[in-house]
């Protein structure tokens, strides 16, 4: 066999790599993208929240609440309204309950009212984020383990993708529309190297992020197994003690609670993004103490993490902080790539731009893909018939960019059309995902490939278009009524499944246009054809 | 200021782009100059990096640095669409749009 050049090599193991697990990545890069807004996304899916408005008293409405349902509760927790969620969330722990995660007991407010909503059943966006490196339906560390493997081969698709396609930086802002395969490179090229800085920077937090996860050993053997000291030691809020352990023993003594406002007009001198959430501890006693943290921190070092305020919660009194650790250089890293990762600490123009960077990735990894089929087209005709390969590979492309998009919105179908009273609701939801998904896997066994195609476009195209249809048939969650309030948060989400819904139809569209190859009359010019030949080494 | 930011790294690229002798001719119908080349990319270069004066202005140096970087990713695609679909509008849209931005500003 020929000894392959650097290049070649290059070209192999991005050929390969790319191909086998670009099925994977795309699902990760779609779900990962969408959940750079995942909590837009939950709230959209549940209308019972649309009809919550936040004001200057929502806070207020929360602690009146909470009085009435559990005036002599250990804890209460209270996520204030904000521009992502307008809603109230409020927990309570009763006495002698531990103080953590998952117990208490949750209720939902209408922020304009402090009436409890009864807010379907879901898993919302949430979902999304979660199969965007867990998968589902496996155990959980395998599922991150697959994911973080794809995510290394990515990580090594990208560096042989810059190697392979020498031309890349040369060809940086060419484009050439309708030329078949050339246009397919060419599309894969700039998706690739406009975004360069953003894929390279996702992929690599990625993988940090994974690396706590999946690799803790350095970790558990420094620290003899005990992560909570290393994560105490590293200054993480995980190690922090409960407050609710500082609670001592006895009888309390019964006294009023100090009126909330004053106490956040005070937290919002200090922080201009305001308080995010109020935590009381020992309600309606002498031993009350009222903790306000602030909504997320500025810099990346720090993690997004917000300020505290601690206050006495009878006399409204400022207590004394401990004093927050200062920040470790490797921690810092750690912090800035994950926080990066998660855009914790983005307000909606940054998290609009990452999208879009994460739409390219997508279509990055969706050009790649078809390219592997395209490319081997001339093959193909020359042999006379389609290998099985060649075959599996093409029902594989529809059935994960054109399926995975349908198979997103029969989630969001769904959602809205499941009873509110189905056991398991969100099971379903989510069973209605892999169902379509599944059957978009199979559907272009059965049809010719670009029927396939063309079907699974149009079918997406009609379900997005129908979504803020349907909305419109809610009582407070229609376009025209989202767009005059300014509510924005739903108006762009509404508009965004509009211009899907548009994209997947031009998709379809173009693709109708679209004769192939071999039945057009004159071929292009030799020379260039040459040329071409030798550029597309991929 | 995210609006500045972005808007000098559309006028980076479109320099930039108008730097490389392909798009040039594409552009204005002829070959350009040496010292036109060398110009424009030294400019296309300068604006890119000044288009970070602004974002860690607003947003501080970590978070300023990641806006900045997909700024970068927007400026580029869109002269890269410029290009392809309308070149007419590549000289144009790099002039004004730091001027666009400026209005924008001032909320």
């Amino acid at each position: 066999m020929k000894q392959l050049g650097f290049r070649q090599t290059n070209a192999w193991l991005h050929t390969w790599t790319g191909l086998l697990l670009g099925w994977l990545l795309y699902a990760v890069f779609l779900t990962g993208t969408l959940s750079f807004f995942h909590q837009e996304i939950s709230f959209w899916m549940k209308p019972e929240l649309h009809g919550s408005v936040a004001d200057g008293s929502s806070a207020e409405r929360a602690i009146e609440r909470l009085q009435q349902l559990a005036p002599d509760a250990a804890q209460w927790s209270i996520s204030l309204p904000t521009e992502r969620n307008p809603a109230l969330d409020v927990q309570w722990f009763a006495q002698g309950e531990r103080v953590g995660r998952g117990g208490g007991q949750r209720l939902t407010l209408n922020a304009a009212t402090g009436e409890p909503l009864e807010v379907r059943e879901t898993r919302g966006g949430g979902f999304l984020y979660r199969f965007h490196f867990e998968l589902y339906g496996m155990p959980r560390v395998t599922a991150r383990w697959i994911v973080a493997i794809a995510t290394m081969v990515m990580l090594v698709a990208i560096v042989s993708g810059v190697v392979t396609h020498k031309k890349i930086f040369k060809d940086f802002f060419t484009f050439r529309p309708r030329k078949g395969q050339r246009s397919w490179l060419d599309a894969h090229n700039a998706t690739a190297v406009l975004a360069l800085p953003f894929h390279f920077m996702i992929t690599y937090s990625g993988l940090l992020l994974f690396m706590y996860m999946l690799m803790p050993w350095g970790v558990s053997s420094a620290y003899q197994g005990d992560m909570q000291a290393y994560f105490s030691e590293a200054g993480n809020r995980r190690g922090a003690p409960e407050r609710g352990a500082e609670r001592s023993a006895g009888v309390p003594v019964a006294a009023e609670l100090t009126a909330i406002a004053p106490l956040l007009a005070q937290a919002q001198q200090q922080w201009p993004r305001g308080a995010a959430s109020i935590q009381v501890s020992n309600p309606n006693t002498q031993r009350a103490q009222i903790e306000l943290r602030e909504h997320g921190g500025d810099s990346l070092i720090e993690r997004g993490r917000g300020q505290q305020m601690r206050f006495d919660g009878v006399t409204g009194a400022p207590l004394a902080m401990p004093a927050t650790p200062p920040t470790s250089v490797t921690n810092a890293v750690y912090n800035v790539f994950s926080s990066l990762h998660l855009i914790r600490f983005a307000g909606p123009p940054l998290r609009w731009l990452f999208f879009i960077s994460g739409l390219l990735g997508t279509a990055m990894i969706a050009t790649g893909l078809v390219l592997w089929v395209v490319k081997r087209l001339p093959e193909r005709r020359k042999l006379g018939r389609t290998p099985f390969g060649h075959r599996l590979v093409e029902v594989l492309n529809v059935g994960t960019v054109a399926g995975l998009p349908l198979a997103i919105a029969a989630y969001f179908w769904a959602n809205r059309l499941l009873p509110a009273g189905l056991a398991q609701r969100s099971d379903w939801e989510i069973r209605s995902f892999l169902i379509i998904w599944l059957l978009c896997l199979l559907h272009p066994l059965l049809r010719s490939h670009k029927r396939a195609w063309q079907e699974q476009l149009v079918a997406g195209a009609v379900l997005f278009a129908g979504l803020p249809l349907f909305s419109l048939a809610l009582p407070h969650s229609g376009l025209p009524a989202s767009l005059a309030s300014g509510n924005w948060l739903l108006a762009s989400m509404d508009l965004t499944l509009l211009a899907s819904a548009a994209l997947l139809a031009w998709a379809a569209y173009k693709l109708g246009c679209h004769q192939p190859a071999a039945t057009r009359s004159p071929q292009r010019p030799p020379r260039k054809a040459l040329a071409s030949a030798e550029e597309v080494s991929a | 200021m995210i609006s500045l930011s972005l808007a000098l790294c559309i006028s980076a690229f479109g320099s930039l782009c108008l730097g490389m002798p392909r798009h040039f001719e594409q552009v204005f119908k002829r070959k350009p100059h040496p010292w036109q080349q060398r110009t424009l990319r030294l400019l296309g270069w300068g604006l890119l990096g000044l288009a970070i004066v602004p974002a860690i202005h607003a947003l501080g140096p970590s978070v300023g640095l990641a806006l900045w970087a997909s700024a970068l990713t927007i400026g580029a695609l869109l002269q890269g669409l410029l290009l392809t679909y309308r070149p007419g509008l590549v000289v144009p849209l790099s002039l004004l749009a730091p001027l666009l931005a400026l209005p924008l500003l001032a909320t």
